[in-house]
């Protein structure tokens, strides 16, 4: 660093991005909260591995290719030229990969990604409780996190990404990037692994399994919030020269690099999340669980555009978004008998969707990036740039959410037929924690047959008696575990 | 002897910092090997666990081990187990007698 502006903007952004990782660490205490609130006790402690280890899998596994893969693909490769320029700096046996005094920032942007990828992850985790084996989560999770998320990333945020370039896709807090493709690989695996045990009644009716501590539910989606603030912020360039030619104006930008203000985001940010839980208040008559997590999918539904939403504007979409998702969810649970623990589907997947297909009418014209030389867009601004509308958001949504769903449901499908994508039905209901920890509430003497699920329970397991066959679980629809398969 | 830097004075032209430069693809093929060693030994490790699991509930009955909560302390796997011996027992015992005995 020779000189001392360009010294004090890199420094800076060091920093900045330092302390947004921080920040996104909350994420990841929020959604361990979170999980272990909603899962039955009896499922605790692995709830807790499951959703703690991947986080170095993923972290290593972005290092090892994920990182080179967000800077390589831009163009496709082969949409709009080759492997990009610069990628070789980004692979994991660079120099730069590594303290280096010829650069400075390499790996303090890798941790912003690496955080938005931990993220990616963990939004599978929560729908898939109390049945998926840990093996196979870990598998999904990385495959997730490493790969797919970072591919669209580098297609669809990236200011030379081939879908920013022709389709004028606009993203800007990756309601489809990353909330989109993650609600469409829960889908995925969701479709293969099938409901828990009890979830739906001999008449097909549902049941709510509730949450047993829904005040930690709730502690642990507050922290999810306090955590979206650095993700938030991570998604800016804080400060960089945009002037044109000979003429200097520093601001903070997108992720494409256009113009916004950290001013607008908060305000926007704000606003979304509250419209988000005044509806979800209403529609839901005041549910907690769906209250605190109306914020949540609010700020999702409106972070396609809200670098540059009115923050009223951000509040009525947010709500109406809400509104939608919520219904949709039930609707799904009721018709395709979908187990989704935590609303993950709804809250990431159609809130996602929804707030991309929104920001293409929203922002129909706005400039999407700088052009890059040699690339047509299907629509372009008056000085030529690529322009944001309805088609190429409409499309990117569908992009985003099929490019989660179609692999993971072809993995879950690859899993189940090894027998490696759900535990044996005995485990399910005796719990995955009791036969090899110590209780997770040793002393807690609160549980007694008291409503249909547990009643369901002992059913079915006077039904397996001595065997751990799954001879009355053979009435369980989803995915059956290698040991249940052997012993039939 | 050193193993990378041994000279600060001229920072512009030190570049990497870290001990023996050159080594990276080296490492990167060395770690990708531990990662999916652990992914497979992870694998490994919890195929067993529900085996073991399976056949403590074979031993003592499901409903009896989600009774109580599972099963995780040995005396209570060897009580578990001697009720369901006693069960079984009792059973035969009041076997019906068959017809023409």
């Amino acid at each position: 660093m020779q000189d001392q502006i360009e010294s004090l903007t890199i420094i800076f952004s060091e920093f900045y991005y330092w302390v947004t990782v921080v920040f996104m660490f909350l994420i990841h205490v929020g959604f361990a909260t979170y999980e272990i609130a909603v899962v039955r006790p009896k499922n605790m402690q692995r709830t807790l591995m499951k959703t703690f280890v991947v986080i170095p899998l993923v972290t290593i596994t972005f290092f090892f290719f994920g990182w080179w893969i967000y800077n390589a693909f831009a163009n496709g490769p082969g949409i709009t030229g080759g492997i990009a320029e610069g990628a070789a700096d980004t692979a994991p046996w660079s120099k730069l990969m590594a303290p280096n005094l010829d650069d400075r920032i390499n790996g303090v942007f890798w941790a912003a990604f690496l955080l938005f990828s931990w993220t990616a992850a963990a939004i599978v985790s929560g729908a898939l409780l109390e049945r998926v084996r840990t093996a196979a989560f870990l598998i999904i999770g990385t495959i997730v996190g490493s790969v797919l998320w970072i591919i669209d990333a580098a297609w669809g945020w990236h200011p030379e990404g081939w879908m920013v370039q022709i389709m004028g896709y606009h993203d800007a807090y990756a309601s489809g990037v990353i909330h989109g493709l993650a609600g469409g690989a829960t889908l995925g695996a969701l479709i293969v692994l099938g409901p828990r045990i009890g979830k739906f009644g001999p008449r097909g009716e549902v049941r709510d399994i509730k949450p047993h501590n829904v005040w930690l539910a709730c502690v642990g989606l507050f922290l999810i919030f306090t955590g979206f603030w650095g993700f938030y912020v991570a998604c800016n360039i804080p400060i960089t020269d945009i002037g044109p030619d000979g003429e200097v104006y520093f601001s903070a930008t997108n992720i494409y690099l256009m113009p916004t203000t950290l001013s607008g985001i908060t305000l926007n940010f704000l606003m979304s999340f509250s419209g988000g839980i005044l509806a979800a208040y209403l529609v839901s008559r005041g549910n907690p669980f769906w209250t605190f997590s109306g914020g949540l999918a609010g700020v999702i539904a409106t972070s396609s555009g809200n670098d540059l939403y009115h923050p009223l504007q951000s509040m009525i979409l947010a709500a109406i978004g809400v509104f939608l998702i919520y219904k949709l969810h039930f609707w799904v649970e009721r018709k395709f008998k979908l187990d989704d623990v935590v609303g993950a589907v709804a809250i990431h997947g159609y809130a996602g969707v929804f707030g991309v297909v929104v920001a293409g009418f929203m922002l129909w014209g706005y400039p999407a990036a700088a052009p890059v030389e040699g690339v047509t867009a299907w629509f372009t601004t008056p000085d030529g740039w690529p322009a944001i509308n309805p088609i190429g958001n409409l499309l990117g949504a569908l992009i985003m959410f099929g490019l989660g769903f179609v692999p993971i449901f072809l993995v879950a499908k690859l899993l189940n037929r090894f027998g490696l994508l759900r535990v044996p039905r005995a485990v399910e209901l005796v719990g995955l924690d009791v036969h090899d920890h110590v209780s997770a509430y040793p002393y807690f003497q609160g549980r007694a047959d008291s409503d249909e699920i547990t009643v369901d329970e002992r059913t079915l397991a006077e039904a397996m008696n001595h065997t751990a066959l799954p001879a009355g679980a053979d009435t369980v629809p989803g995915a059956i575990a290698r040991e249940d398969r052997k012993r039939r | 002897m050193n193993t990378g830097v041994d000279s600060f004075s001229d920072p512009a032209s030190v570049g990497a910092l870290f001990p023996f430069a050159g080594s990276e693809v080296v490492l990167v093929v060395i770690s990708i090997l531990l990662w999916l060693l652990w992914q497979i030994r992870q694998t490994k490790v919890e195929n067993q666990e529900y085996e073991r699991a399976l056949a403590i509930y074979r031993k003592v009955g499901t409903a009896r081990a989600l009774g109580k909560d599972g099963t995780e302390w040995l005396p209570d796997e060897a009580e578990l187990t001697a009720a369901a011996e006693a069960d079984q027992l009792a059973g035969e015992t009041e076997k019906p007698p068959r017809t023409g005995d």
